[in-house]
């Protein structure tokens, strides 16, 4: 058994203990040959979540911090951990990343570079939309709702929660070795992620659904003080929008 | 804001904010006994429309001043990360921990020594030129800006990073008046509308 199989048996009691995940869609991540996840970030827990659930392994961007001291040096690499320096542009990232679809692996990421400190869909780096048109495999969206519920970014404890996981219908851009080319499809790219994104991770289901049993699931609005009621709000016309 | 661990306490109106029961609420107790429950992004929309960043970060000519407790670490050097002998990438080492006070007046961010505090009218915003600030960096040369955990970042021009970590203040709130005076800076410059902080500052 290799290190990362046996980290992920082991996240995998965690995240059954720290959620009541439902998972959506497996069947539709392709079962050989390279692709890229890409996912929304609501939670700390969500690349575990995905890498727990993925049917094949993973290959993460992560924040090259989490290598920082002895024990995580050692553990991130064989988690399939790729570090990424966040605060410059990092051709070795994209080194190592197509080396591992060439050799027919699957890498994930996560578009919007850092966790969402409200649960909405950030925009996202345009840098990583590049690097799913130069690759040119096929591009899995993954949408996690209610990670946010179990561990927002402000808040110091876990919460037993249900949360839905997603994989989408890949989507499949040609590969696209010449920049003037990845530039003129950016922009449509970006629209097209985000939209399946969108779609994917809602983070009003739970509520709709009525799931959190939260106050203010029936009617959200009429629990609200009254000085925040007539503040708008951008998310209520297109969940997930930002 | 007061308050310890995920609780946060308004000084003026005693209002309390708890983490609500599906935990990525919010719960409100006002100082009334009225309590109430909402979506966490109800309360971000909240502070953009009383302002956002710039609430009490605005001077009265119209500038920008505002100030933080800070815990500030640099990173001293970037490690190969590799495994199974391939290189997978690197990792930067920050530095020691420095105490100090985070000033952004205009269109400089200085880092100033703890001992300033206790002057009178010492490290406030404004007066950063007046004592010695142990770090200054003119906005302009700042290349990049990201939170990461609780933490702001900058990348300075020289390379590396510059980590903050707010003593009684948000990063969030950090970033958000950083990219403002960012944007108004490189506005008033002519050099465009910034579109993007990271991994580097690009404009449209």
């Amino acid at each position: 058994m290799t290190w990362y199989e046996f980290f992920r048996r082991v996240l995998a009691l965690f995240v059954r203990m720290a959620t009541r995940t439902e998972v959506v869609g497996r069947d539709r991540v392709p079962r050989e040959g390279p692709f890229i996840l890409v996912a929304n970030h609501q939670s700390i827990l969500d690349p575990i979540i995905v890498q727990v659930h993925c049917p094949r392994p993973l290959h993460t961007l992560t924040k090259s911090t989490q290598f920082n001291g002895a024990f995580f040096g050692w553990l991130m690499p064989r988690l399939n951990a790729i570090p990424t320096r966040r605060y410059r542009v990092d051709p070795q990232v994209i080194r190592v990343v197509l080396r591992r679809l060439a050799g027919g692996e699957g890498v994930g990421v996560y578009p919007e570079g850092e966790r969402s400190w409200d649960a909405r869909l950030q925009p996202f780096r345009r840098g990583t939309v590049r690097l799913l048109l130069k690759a040119g495999v096929p591009v899995v969206p993954c949408g996690v709702v209610g990670s946010y519920d179990v561990w927002p970014r402000w808040s110091r404890t876990v919460r037993r929660r249900r949360v839905r996981l997603e994989f989408g219908e890949a989507i499949r851009w040609p590969a696209m070795d010449d920049r003037a080319q990845r530039e003129a499809q950016l922009p449509d790219a970006m629209e097209t992620l985000r939209t399946r994104l969108t779609e994917l991770s809602d983070w009003t289901f739970l509520e709709k659904a009525g799931a959190t049993g939260g106050v203010g699931s029936s009617d959200p609005a009429s629990q609200e003080p009254p000085w925040l009621r007539g503040v708008p709000s951008p998310g209520d016309d297109s969940a997930g929008s930002s | 804001m007061g308050g310890e661990g995920d609780e946060a306490l308004c000084p003026s109106c005693g209002t309390r904010y708890h983490r609500g029961s599906p935990g990525g609420r919010i719960r409100i107790l006002e100082s009334s006994g009225a309590t109430w429950e909402v979506p966490s992004y109800r309360l971000a929309d909240a502070i953009t429309a009383l302002g956002g960043p710039l609430t009490r970060a605005r001077t009265s000519d119209g500038g920008l001043s505002h100030r933080a407790g800070v815990e500030l670490r640099k990173s001293q050097k970037e490690d190969p990360v590799r495994h199974r002998g391939e290189l997978q990438g690197f990792a930067e080492t920050l530095g020691p921990p420095q105490t100090g006070f985070l000033v952004l007046q205009d269109d400089v961010l200085a880092f100033l020594p703890p001992d300033m505090t206790g002057k009178k009218g010492g490290a406030k915003g404004g007066e950063a030129e007046d004592g010695n600030p142990l770090e200054t960096w003119d906005l302009m040369d700042i290349r990049a800006v990201q939170t990461s955990s609780s933490s702001l970042q900058i990348s300075p021009k020289e390379g590396g990073v510059v980590q903050f970590r707010f003593q009684d203040d948000s990063p969030r709130r950090w970033e958000a008046l950083l990219h403002l005076a960012l944007r108004r800076i490189y506005r008033s410059r002519g050099l465009g509308e910034i579109r993007e902080f990271q991994p580097r500052i690009r404009v449209s």
